[in-house]
């Protein structure tokens, strides 16, 4: 058989169909740009992996759709291409944090919604996966395990790192500037 | 005692979610019907190049002079019909299980069935009538043509299985670029 996926079901599928990739789109691309974002610290680069991570899905949608959970695939393709990105840019980021002159932080209604990015940058990768998977993607520590290919012990290590490793740098900002 | 880092979660993401711009499923379709395109004449290249270097092989093997004659322009319109033909294809056969866009080569699509009666139901859209045969069973069955048009057409038959076996359908390649979907279903 020489079949391959092309495109999405009919909209208006009954609940037995696959997937509507519209729908499916419209109901998941902001929480995964969310998600990206508070990986990357970078709206605009999060919002790219995303939209890529959905061309590569309707690209072979007749498969995808018919997944258990097409957005699990989706989301499983974005963090690939994010981890992927963010190897290949993790030397030229830390040059470039290095360069950046420490401007004074003005406080104001989203000063903590930035500290917990840049907070959150400091983390080792792994740590600020198991993160933002939990705390943005709502995952379970049992699905981050699984997604990571890791121990659950593996990942509550992880997650009681990056928490701690949080809490300081929210509750002394200077610390991460060193 | 409740996690102090959830309503920082929580506020990172109502405060990001209103700034976040998708591009939009039309965005999509263009960027993937690009790619397709750009596969497309990328292969034909391919394939040109081959058989030039083939043609000038046997022309220069050959000990006398042989006229070769030039080989068609390469068609500048690799991809043609709607960029969502796929869809509209899908869209005419509900519950379909096999689609895919015709490329050059003829496409068969296998399917076991047990005995009994089957409604075989193919919608397609694209630019070129779409030939197909159907086997029960290893045997012809029937040989028919779908008019494809952009907007889309389907055609259903009846198909009768005596005993246990397999349903063919084989897809010619002069239905190139046209996008189809199918789906057995039993009477």
């Amino acid at each position: 058989m020489t079949t391959t996926a092309t495109e999405g079901p009919p909209r208006g599928a009954p609940p037995e169909m696959p997937a509507d990739f519209d729908a499916v789109y419209a109901a998941q691309y902001g929480d995964l740009t969310v998600q990206l974002y508070a990986y990357f610290g970078d709206r605009q680069e999060a919002q790219d992996v995303v939209q890529e991570a959905f061309c590569r899905a309707l690209r072979r949608w007749s498969k995808v759709s018919r997944y258990d959970d097409p957005v699990a695939w989706v989301r499983r393709v974005a963090w690939n291409l994010a981890v992927s990105r963010w190897r290949r840019s993790r030397t030229a980021l830390t040059f470039l944090r290095r360069q950046r002159p420490h401007e004074p932080h003005v406080e104001g209604p989203d000063t903590l919604r930035i500290e917990l990015v840049e907070a959150l940058a400091t983390l080792p990768p792994n740590q600020r996966r198991a993160v933002v998977l939990h705390y943005l993607g709502d995952m379970s520590i049992a699905e981050i395990a699984e997604r990571e290919n890791v121990a659950v012990g593996t990942v509550k290590s992880w997650l009681h790192r990056g928490r701690t490793a949080l809490a300081v740098q929210l509750n002394h900002p200077e610390a991460r500037r060193v | 005692m409740s996690d102090p880092l959830t309503p920082l979660f929580d506020d990172l993401r109502r405060r990001t979610l209103p700034q976040v711009q998708p591009p939009g499923t039309e965005a999509a379709r263009r960027t993937v019907h690009r790619r397709v395109t750009v596969q497309a004449a990328t292969l034909a290249a391919v394939v040109m190049v081959a058989g030039g270097s083939y043609i000038v092989a046997q022309r220069d093997a050959t000990p006398y002079t042989m006229e070769v004659v030039a080989s068609a322009s390469p068609s500048t319109d690799l991809w043609r019909g709607r960029a969502d033909k796929a869809e509209i294809a899908a869209a005419l056969v509900p519950g379909f299980t096999h689609s895919d866009i015709m490329g050059e080569f003829p496409q068969d699509v296998g399917m076991a069935a047990d005995a009994g009666r089957y409604r075989l139901r193919v919608g397609c859209s694209g630019p070129a009538p779409l030939p197909l045969t159907i086997m029960i069973n290893g045997t012809v069955d029937r040989q028919e043509t779908i008019v494809c048009t952009d907007a889309g057409s389907a055609r259903e038959f009846e198909l009768n299985v005596l005993s246990g076996g397999s349903v063919r359908v084989i897809f010619g390649n002069q239905g190139q670029f046209a996008a189809y979907a199918l789906k057995l279903s039993r009477i």
